[in-house]
């Protein structure tokens, strides 16, 4: 079978020779991810750059600058402009480095939690909001538990072995979420 | 949902090793631009509506990524050529060129087209 890549930082670490061409091009290609964000979020918008930068009210040139500009060399204006040209308005927030996938996961799910319990609060004014807001939590029970499902069937087939065998506990529930971390959602929150 | 996949082609391949050996700052400036697309496609953009200066359409669905803008300094016009498969979902990267090499470049790349269709 061919060899694949799954992007180009692992393409270069696979056919490059030279060491310090490697590291140079991994190098290069991560400095400027906020630009390549910023071109994914004017191409999702199906816009050109000529027709981003009409919106914006500026040059095509400057629009190819800040799309292959380093990170450290874009400003929040640039982000800002971007926002105003495709409708989206900019959040900016930090996340606790210690943060691992698992706590990621949990920190959703309470945000859904929070703004469910707001649709609620909503729903209690009015009769035809209620009828929304519980077609939404019915739509939700669906398919939440659905993508959990989708994503756990992804795993290899041993794993659901282990659970047949009795080896590993039918159900499992991780602990609780680290206090810092909680800390800093109740922070956002 | 399946993700998208880098494939090189053979020629690729030996393309590559040539420009890392002879024009490395050509051929970091082309990865970059190439990263620059295959991010966007690979968050859900149909390759069609990845539109910018350093890619231009060769027809029969191949398109061109250049150096521009890739690294600062004079670089030489150098192209690689890519084949989007999106119902596999794979990206290929045919071979990578200069303008002598243009035309024939691009007929490689129809080439490779018209047989991976055709597999």
């Amino acid at each position: 079978m061919a060899k694949q890549f799954k992007n180009v930082a692992d393409l270069i670490t696979g056919l490059s020779e030279d060491e310090n061409f490697k590291k140079d091009a991994v190098k290069h290609i991560s400095e400027n991810g906020l630009g390549k964000f910023l071109a994914f979020l004017r191409c999702e918008h199906r816009l050109t750059q000529k027709e981003i930068a009409d919106k914006i009210g500026c040059t095509q040139g400057r629009i190819s600058k800040i799309e292959s500009a380093k990170d450290d060399s874009l400003s929040i204006r640039d982000f800002v402009d971007y926002g105003n040209a495709l409708g989206l308005e900019l959040e900016i927030g930090f996340r606790n480095k210690k943060m691992r996938w698992v706590d990621m996961v949990k920190y959703h799910a309470f945000q859904m939690q929070k703004y469910l319990n707001r649709m609620v609060e909503v729903a209690k004014q009015d009769n035809a909001i209620e009828s929304g807001v519980l077609d939404f939590h019915l739509e939700a029970l669906k398919n939440v538990p659905r993508m959990i499902l989708d994503s756990m069937l992804k795993l290899p087939q041993s794993s659901f072995n282990k659970i047949v065998n009795g080896s590993k506990e039918k159900i499992h529930i991780s602990g609780p979420i680290q206090p810092d971390v909680k800390a800093n959602n109740e922070a956002v929150a | 949902m399946t993700e998208w996949r880098i494939e090189p082609t053979d020629a690729y391949e030996r393309a590559h090793k040539h420009y890392e050996k002879k024009q490395p700052q050509e051929l970091k400036a082309v990865l970059d631009n190439l990263d620059r697309y295959f991010k966007t496609v690979a968050q859900g953009v149909h390759p069609q509506f990845v539109v910018a200066g350093y890619i231009h359409d060769e027809g029969k669905g191949i398109r061109a990524i250049d150096q521009r803008g890739g690294a600062k300094g004079e670089l030489r016009q150098t192209r690689l050529y890519v084949y989007p498969d999106v119902d596999a979902k794979v990206l290929y990267l045919i071979t990578i060129g200069d303008k002598n090499s243009q035309r024939e470049d691009v007929k490689q790349s129809a080439d490779f087209v018209v047989k991976l269709k055709g597999a």
